[in-house]
């Protein structure tokens, strides 16, 4: 038997040497693979203090990427970005938190000398309606939820006490999909408010809490796919939202209008935040601050309100200026987005100022000269071929 | 011997056999009655910001995509009802089974494919290397190439010039600009997106330029992953449509709209 077994041992070395080759070459295959390790604590440097970018980190897989990622939003000279912090990935099962992502996006931010304002919302299976009784999107929180909400967003200030100041209730609740493709509701979203206010400040009175991240949208009354913002702010107002935020959240687009075009009731642009101020000022809250947490232009050769990238470079500089020479009460212009962890494959990715292979667009220099203070003395492009 | 009645009786098997072969077979090619499946109509979400493939004119919704989700109702034999949405909402409505499928220019994403369902495509939007002399990319060694700053023919152009140092990189403000410096020689070849192309060669019948595939970007029409059978159907239709020459069709006259 033993000498049965030494000799199966004696046929199969050649199988075990080469399994331990195949094995080292893996190793050492991955081993070469970018890593992430913190080094020396960096500070942003910037003429714009201002400057903010929306980072789509939480679907990154692979960590050296969230790093890369932040280390180009410091060498473009943002100092803040907003990123995504889903209640539905942090705590899957009721009381069970997975804070693996959030801790290291946290803790590369940090850093890289970034501040960090989190956006919160995205609901999980146990806390929304079961699937037998209706089927629901992620975006759908019933109001029964709204203590569960409170709690987790509890839980994520208290764990990043020292880290985070800053807050988002939900993602454009004005929007009939961002409201789980239910009828838009300002009173309930102002009831959703109520709930996590209370709770946050409990745990950490010095959170400041935005609301309304209201997306830009000349809805008609009645519309079934949302409310036109301005009409829901003003209606947030008159539930009461007013004791329940500490920051206004604002959404706005450029579309196809330049940044110093006129805001008007019936037109979407840069500036209709003005129109959101208005009512800010109306209900006696203008010594709050606005912080823009989306805007930007978007160079889609397809999409009707898109431009051209040469106009969107433009734009975009400009508006930064107009913020800082025009409004003292906004503190951040956060451009959407900085960089998508894969593609859309749509329009949407035209809004990026880094591709997902991490393929810098020229904006992005634009923007880096602009916020390092360095002139764009040269021309960009050519000037249009004639033909005498 | 065989008995005259067990002869009968023996090919009354085969013929029974072949038949529920058949049966089967019809059924497997068309995994479900398409009338259970859809109930009349084919419920179809648009996004009509999207010219020339879906857009409004006044109250009324034009364009490629919507001729087509047109042409594939009538092959399935049912109506077409039209919902426009934004980009954001369009997959989340097939997941809840608000629509029945989605034809709004969206690119075959492998990320998605484990909830939904692509058809064949129905337009290669990639980019194309035209030139009056058809250019190839192994070709552009010490050529001036044109192409619209920040678009991503610009990014491609970048990672050219990494692999062929002679090249000679021309950003336009304009995709058109790119294409025009082809007539006044400031360029040897332009990189463009397919669209833009079709639409600026159909407007000029008289230019005479070659254009090479240098990357794809196909649109399909998305489905659930949990209705196969549908798209099964749909991709039938399809099929047919492009066999009769009927897509083409609508592709070609979709470029000759004028576009408010």
């Amino acid at each position: 038997m033993l000498s049965g077994g030494i000799l199966r041992l004696t046929h199969y070395r050649g199988w075990l040497s080469r399994v331990v080759v195949i094995a080292v070459c893996f190793y050492l295959i991955a081993s070469v693979q970018p890593r992430a390790i913190l080094g020396e604590e960096f500070t942003v440097e910037t003429k714009i203090p201002q400057l903010c970018v929306h980072t789509r980190l939480i679907d990154e897989v692979e960590t050296w990427k969230i790093q890369k990622t932040l280390e180009l939003v410091r060498q473009m000279g943002a100092g803040t970005i907003v990123e995504f912090f889903p209640w539905a990935y942090i705590e899957p099962s009721k009381g069970n938190y997975n804070w693996y992502q959030a801790d290291t996006i946290i803790r590369h931010a940090e850093n890289q000398g970034i501040r960090v304002i989190a956006r919160m919302g995205m609901v999980p299976d146990w806390a929304r309606p079961s699937a037998d009784d209706v089927r629901t999107t992620l975006n759908y929180l019933p109001e029964e939820s709204y203590e569960y909400f409170a709690n987790f967003v509890a839980e994520f200030i208290n764990r990043y006490r020292a880290s985070i100041e800053h807050i988002i209730i939900w993602n454009e609740p004005n929007l009939s999909f961002e409201w789980g493709f239910r009828s838009v509701d300002p009173q309930s979203y102002t009831r959703l408010l109520e709930t996590v206010y209370a709770t946050a400040k409990s745990i950490n009175p010095g959170i400041t809490v935005h609301a309304g991240a209201l997306a830009p949208t000349l809805e008609p009354p009645d519309s079934p796919h949302g409310m036109n913002d301005v009409l829901y702010l003003q209606a947030m107002y008159e539930a009461g939202a007013a004791a329940y935020f500490d920051a206004l959240a604002v959404h706005t687009y450029g579309f196809t209008e330049p940044p110093d075009a006129s805001p008007g009731s019936d037109r979407l642009n840069f500036r209709r935040v003005e129109l959101l101020r208005e009512i800010m000022e109306n209900f006696d809250d203008a010594h709050k601050p606005v912080y823009i947490t989306e805007t930007g232009w978007n160079d889609s050769p397809r999409w009707v309100y898109g431009i051209r990238p040469s106009q969107r470079a433009q734009y975009t500089v400009s508006a930064i200026g107009y913020v800082k020479e025009n409004w003292p009460w906004v503190k951040s212009v956060c451009l959407w987005v900085f960089r998508y962890p894969a593609p859309t494959y749509s329009y949407p990715d035209n809004f990026a100022l880094v591709t997902p292979g991490f393929q810098i667009r020229p904006i992005y220099d634009v923007i880096q000269r602009y916020a390092l203070g360095e002139a764009n003395e040269q021309s960009l492009w050519y000037p249009p071929p004639t033909t005498d | 011997m065989v008995s005259p009645s067990h002869h009968r009786l023996i090919i009354a098997s085969v013929v029974l056999i072949i038949a529920v072969i058949l049966v089967v077979s019809l059924n497997l090619q068309s995994p479900s009655d398409i009338n259970e499946l859809l109930q009349g109509e084919l419920r179809v979400a648009v996004d009509a910001s999207l010219p020339p493939f879906a857009y409004y004119v006044g109250e009324e919704l034009k364009g490629i995509e919507i001729e087509l989700a047109r042409a594939v109702a009538a092959q399935l034999g049912v109506k077409v009802v039209f919902t426009n949405m934004s980009f954001d909402s369009l997959y989340d409505a097939l997941l809840i089974n608000r629509v029945d499928a989605v034809i709004a220019a969206l690119v075959i994403s492998p990320h998605r494919t484990a909830d939904f369902r692509y058809t064949r495509p129905y337009f290669d939007n990639g980019l194309v290397l035209v030139s009056e002399t058809g250019l190839t990319p192994e070709r552009l060694q010490h050529a001036t190439l044109s192409f619209e700053f920040g678009s991503d023919a610009h990014s491609f152009a970048s990672r050219w010039k990494i692999y062929t140092p002679g090249l000679v990189k021309r950003p336009y403000e304009s995709p058109r600009y790119a294409l025009d410096a082809l007539g006044t020689e400031e360029a040897d070849a332009a990189l463009i997106d397919n669209l833009t192309y079709q639409q600026y060669i159909s407007e000029r019948a008289d230019t005479v330029l070659e254009a090479i595939s240098v990357s794809h970007v196909p649109f399909a029409i998305a489905v659930s992953r949990e209705r196969d059978p549908l798209a099964h159907h749909i991709n039938k239709a399809l099929n047919e449509l492009v066999d009769t020459g009927i897509l083409e069709g609508i592709v070609n006259n979709g470029f000759k709209q004028t576009i408010p």
